[in-house]
Order: structure tokens, then sequence, then C-alpha cells
């Protein structure tokens, strides 16, 4: 059986909406924030962060290289477009880019104090990761203008990543739900049933 | 195939890719990729292949591992690798690429604040060489018992993008002698030939 360690409403939501989607068997395994975790978790994240997934003999870190990995392991899920198809290398765009140059930058913003050595620029250092993630949520606000989904006609796990995110965006100044395509986007993924049963234990808003 | 590349960022680990690939491509240096599909403006470098459009380092490799399945960029679908290979690839791609963003969000800021960014990507940049020095203690490439584009894509950030920021190599004896052992592989040295003589 597939094992997921995560924590609540954190990087481990997409995998668990990928997995939910699948209609895989599994167990997840909550971790507190509280260092260092049960040994099975230590074994398996190197970093100590979640998400981390045991699934036989592998072993996979990093929210989208296990959202990757299961999209790859179902294929049946129809959780990212076949090897051969053009709208592959757009998957593998907007996973890259989702965890790239909106991820990473949302941490500065949740997170400052990690990113900057002087207290004093706190706050400063999170209003210049803010103007970045701001960017970001225009540029995948005006590629949803008219679009169901990030990539062709369907859901793919990249949708998956995006619905995790843009909660994180809720303390900025806009956050990602102000705009009315990524709303609009937002709201329909949350009809879907495996979206709906990860809010509900997750208690995300 | 088409691949657009800013004159100022010679995306080694993707043209070495596509040597590795063996894949006849068509450089275009430019600061202008254009729009995609869409409204959505293209990031350099930009791979055109057929109906796919693809850009960001990370994004050119992962797509040509699977156009090109019998090359070595990317491990065997459903093997342990080829998971380690994903995790490679996104660790390298929003962790220590970003670094390198990060230090691009200074423009237009005040110096204080920009000084005060620049010291903490160096310093998370560190903290990312420890981890990878630690990783690579007891293997060869990223992935263990074999080279991915994983390896291709650590040492164009550490040897060409973030090379000001990277503390003494000495200090990284496994590091060094990864990023050695790559930039002797023929697409390497193929991929700075070709970008010597283009310009």
């Amino acid at each position: 059986m597939i094992t997921l360690f995560g924590i609540p409403a954190s990087a481990s939501t997409a995998p668990r909406i990928c997995l939910e989607e699948a209609g895989a068997r599994y167990r997840f395994v909550p971790i507190t924030r509280a260092p260092p975790g049960p040994p099975e978790f230590v074994a398996s994240s190197p970093h100590g962060k979640v998400p981390a997934l045991v699934d036989g003999d592998t072993v996979v870190t990093e929210s989208a290289a296990v959202v990757m990995h299961l999209s790859e392991r179902f294929p049946a899920a129809a959780l990212a477009p076949p090897p051969d198809d053009p709208l592959r290398a757009a998957w593998y765009r907007w996973l890259m880019f989702l965890t790239a140059d909106l991820q990473a930058p949302l941490y500065q913003v949740i997170y400052p104090q990690r990113f900057s050595p002087d207290r004093l620029m706190v706050g400063r250092v999170r209003h210049v990761a803010e103007r970045t993630v701001t960017e970001r949520l225009d540029e995948i606000e005006q590629w949803l203008d008219g679009r169901e989904y990030l990539v062709g006609e369907h859901f793919t796990s990249a949708d998956a990543f995006l619905w995790m995110l843009v909660p994180w965006t809720r303390h900025m100044v806009r956050p990602g739900f102000v705009r009315p395509h990524t709303q609009a986007w937002f709201e329909r993924l949350m009809q879907r049933d495996s979206i709906a049963r990860v809010v509900a234990w997750e208690g995300i808003v | 195939m088409r691949l657009q590349c800013s004159p100022a960022r010679p995306a080694t680990a993707v043209r070495a890719a596509l040597i590795e690939a063996g894949a006849p491509y068509e450089l275009v240096r430019t600061d202008d990729p254009g729009p995609a599909a869409g409204a959505r403006s293209q990031r350099l470098p930009a791979l055109v292949d057929g109906d796919a459009r693809v850009d960001g380092d990370a994004a050119i490799i992962l797509w040509l591992g699977d156009r090109y399945p019998d090359s070595p960029l990317t491990p065997a679908p459903a093997t342990p690798q080829r998971a380690d290979c994903f995790r490679w690839v996104a660790y390298l791609a929003n962790t220590v690429q970003t670094i390198g963003a990060r230090r691009g969000t200074v423009v237009g800021v005040e110096p204080d604040i920009a000084a005060t960014i620049r010291v903490g990507a160096a310093s998370d940049l560190a903290g990312a060489l420890e981890f990878i020095e630690r990783e690579l203690a007891h293997r060869d490439h990223l992935v263990a018992g074999r080279f991915t584009g994983a390896d291709l894509l650590l040492y164009q950030l550490v040897a060409i993008e973030l090379a000001d920021l990277v503390p003494s190599v000495a200090a990284h004896p496994n590091l060094s002698a990864h990023r050695t052992r790559i930039e002797a592989r023929p697409s390497v040295v193929g991929a700075r030939a070709e970008w010597a003589t283009s310009s």
C-alpha cells in the first residue's frame, strides 16, 4: 500500500488529491511540524519535509515530483497527457512553473523570516516576494481566461497543484481568489469529489 | 526543433540534453521569445517541437526525456530511479535555481533590502550545496547508479548560473568531482563549443 506522509493544508495536499483522483489504496500519515517525526518518515524524507511518498521500492519527496510519479503510476486516472502527446510538454511546463515560480516565492511570503537574515527587514522581504507572486497570479489569471483547465481540455495533476497553492495566497493584499477567472476555475474544481473529500479532511478554507 | 535562448544565458543544460538525445535542433538567440499559445508569454529557454511548446530548463529536460526514451535523460517509467530523477529536477528548479531568481527581484528595490535578499540567497545556496554534497558522498551522479538530465541541470546551476555565489569549490569535494565529471561529457563539451562559436 502507498504511504503519504503529510501535513493537512500543506504541500502534501496536491499529492493527496491525485491519490483520491486515482482511487488509490493509500494511508495518509499526518506529520506534526515539530521535528523529527516518526522514524519511517525520517527515513523517507532527507530534508524532513512533507510530502514524502513510499510506494513499494520507490520513495519520493518534493510535491511536484510526487505528483509526477503518481500521474504515471495511475495512467487510467489521466492525471497527465500521455508521453507522446504535445500537451505533455505543457504539463511539464506548468508543473515546473508552479513549483519554481509560484510555490517558491510563496514560501517567502508565508515565512519571510526564513529568508531574511536581518529581522528588521522581514516585512520588506515579504513585500518584494508578494510583488513577485502577484505577477505570477496575474499571469495565471490571463491564461485561465476562456479555459476550463491549465492544460488542454481536461483536469490534470497540474490543476491539483495550482489548486493547492491558491489558498496559500489568502493573506496577501490581492489573493488569488480575487481574480475572476481564477476564482471560477477554483470553485469549479471544488465540485470534484476528490477535492471535496480532501477539503473536508484537511479543513481547507 | 527550434530552441530559443537568451544571448545572456546559454541554457547549457538544455543544449547538452538535446545533444544527449541526438535531437537535431536550430539554435536561435533572442531576448524576445514571443507569445506562447494563448496569452501567456514564454520564458527562455523555449523549445518548439512540432506542436509541442515548452519553456524553462527543467521542463524542457523532462520533455526531452519522454520524447527520446532511449536517451539517458530520464530513467524508464515505473522505476524508483525515475521518481528520484523527478525529485532532483524539482528540487533543483524550486530551491537552487530560484535562488538566482530571488537575486533578480532586487531590481528596482532599495539598496538595503537588495543587500538583505542577496545575503539570504547566498546563505540558502550554501545550505543547499551542503545537502547536495552529502547526497553525492557515495555516488557519482544525483540518481544512484546512472547519469540523468538532473546532473546537467546541477552542472549549469553550480558552474555557470550561480557560480559567483558558490563558495569555494574546494569546500565541496564531491560536488567539485561531479562538476568535473559532467563537464567532461561530450554533450557538455559540445554545448559549450557551440555557444562559443555561434556568438
